[in-house]
């Protein structure tokens, strides 16, 4: 039995891998465990790409920058053209009635305006507002430099409002025949009254006796292209204060 | 020490050992094409399946070349036989991991084995029959046959390798042997 078995041993292992397995691919083999032993060696294969692939990535961004950003700045263009474009009523230069409210000190300067002399005419800061004009009298008139045109004249006549900010101006078409103006009639967005340029100067703290802080309250909450710009009437506060001044 | 790049200076196992202590891909590659070979029929003897034999051997392989640092170099087929004992020990981990079954012989089989082994008929086998008849052998037989054909270890030794008795070793041996002679009979009387 002893024989057999070392036989048995002598014969295969004196055999060579060629005979006993022709088809072992030793070179293949040897690539494995190689691979195995090595795991850095994928990674050093990828660091010749790693400098294109962050150069492309990096190009990829910068796309992406310029077709979003330009994106961006004609959307906020369009919304300052539209508001440009869509004035509350056509302008007009002269003649027109004007009532310009104190710039401070009286707890409501336009609501305590008086009718001033034809043809004079005061300074800026120190002009108060028209009484409503009535059809049976005539408003009174400041002359202007330029000419009007027909069409113009033809407009309902405008109250040129700009309240005691200094940064919000605003074109208030006047009612016919009752010579007040109401909530219904005038329709008038908070943005239109904005001047976007100067927000930032208008002043958040009251004045005493002032519905000052209730107006620029609501202007910047309003303001366009902002969250709550929906294209909305003035909310009642500012409408209430537009109005109160006009008269 | 100098450890030098072509492979074919690593005629030396102390130098080849040292520099895959220093994981010198050259000395790696070497003892590789030195190795592999035996160690593949090896893997064949236990496993059978070629393919699984193949994904043995480079299991161990890695797992020498990842512990050669442990390995002290005491003299020439000291290296070698380290080799063989990791792979073998990774052979019989995948068979454990196949649940591994021994089954007992009983006393008409041992009467048959004694009157088989006086018969001579391994002469005209080449090695490529014999590896297939002992990769035909059930995996019990074929793992304790080759541990004490192949590895010289004692029934003691197998026994306690693979958590089994003495006399379970010494009957898969046995029966190994047993099937061993029938199928060599049957080989000889087809080539007659």
């Amino acid at each position: 039995m002893k024989e057999l078995e070392q036989s048995i041993r002598k014969h295969i292992e004196e055999a060579g891998l060629a005979e006993l397995l022709p088809g072992f691919d030793t070179e293949a083999a040897w690539q494995e465990i190689d691979a195995r032993l090595r795991p850095r060696s994928k990674r050093l294969q990828l660091r010749p790409v790693l400098p294109y692939a962050a150069i492309l990535l990096a190009g990829l961004c910068t796309a992406c920058l310029l077709y979003v950003l330009p994106g961006r700045q004609k959307q906020e263009k369009l919304t300052a053209m539209r508001s440009v474009r869509r004035p509350s009523a056509p302008l007009l230069k002269s003649p027109v009635p004007i009532a310009i409210p104190v710039p401070d000190s009286s707890p409501t300067p336009l609501m305590a305006a008086k009718p001033r002399k034809q043809g004079s005419r005061q300074p800026l800061g120190q002009q108060e507002a028209l009484p409503s004009p009535d059809p049976a009298t005539p408003l009174p008139v400041l002359q202007g430099d330029e000419p009007v045109s027909p069409l113009v004249l033809q407009q309902p006549p405008l109250r040129k409002v700009r309240h005691y900010l200094d940064e919000a101006e605003a074109e208030v078409p006047e009612a016919e025949h009752t010579g007040r103006v109401t909530a219904a009639q005038v329709p008038v967005r908070v943005k239109h009254f904005l001047d976007i340029d100067n927000e930032n100067r208008g002043r958040m703290q009251p004045e005493p006796g002032s519905t000052a802080p209730m107006l620029s309250f609501r202007f910047k909450l309003n303001k366009p292209g902002k969250a709550g710009d929906n294209e909305r009437p003035a909310t009642p506060p500012i409408r209430a204060f537009i109005y109160s001044s006009i008269k | 020490m100098n450890i030098p790049l072509n492979p074919i200076k690593y005629e030396d196992e102390f130098e080849l050992v040292a520099a895959c202590k220093q994981q010198v891909a050259v000395a790696q590659n070497a003892l590789y094409r030195r190795y592999s070979g035996p160690l593949m029929i090896l893997c064949l003897r236990y496993i059978g399946n070629a393919e699984e034999a193949k994904e043995v051997l480079m299991d161990a392989l890695v797992a020498a070349f990842r512990s050669i640092e442990r390995f002290e170099y005491i003299g020439p087929g000291s290296l070698q036989a380290w080799l063989r004992r990791l792979t073998v020990n990774q052979c019989l981990m995948l068979l454990r991991k196949r649940k591994l079954q021994f089954t007992e012989l009983g006393m008409q089989h041992e009467e048959q084995a004694a009157d088989a082994g006086k018969d001579n008929i391994i002469a005209a086998l080449s090695a490529k029959e014999m590896m297939h008849m002992v990769q035909a052998l059930p995996p019990g037989y074929r793992t304790v046959f080759n541990l004490y054909v192949f590895e010289e270890m004692s029934h003691k030794e197998i026994a306690e390798l693979l958590g089994i008795s003495e006399g379970t070793a010494k009957s898969q041996l046995h029966k190994a042997r047993l099937q061993l002679q029938k199928q060599m009979k049957q080989s000889q009387s087809v080539g007659l």
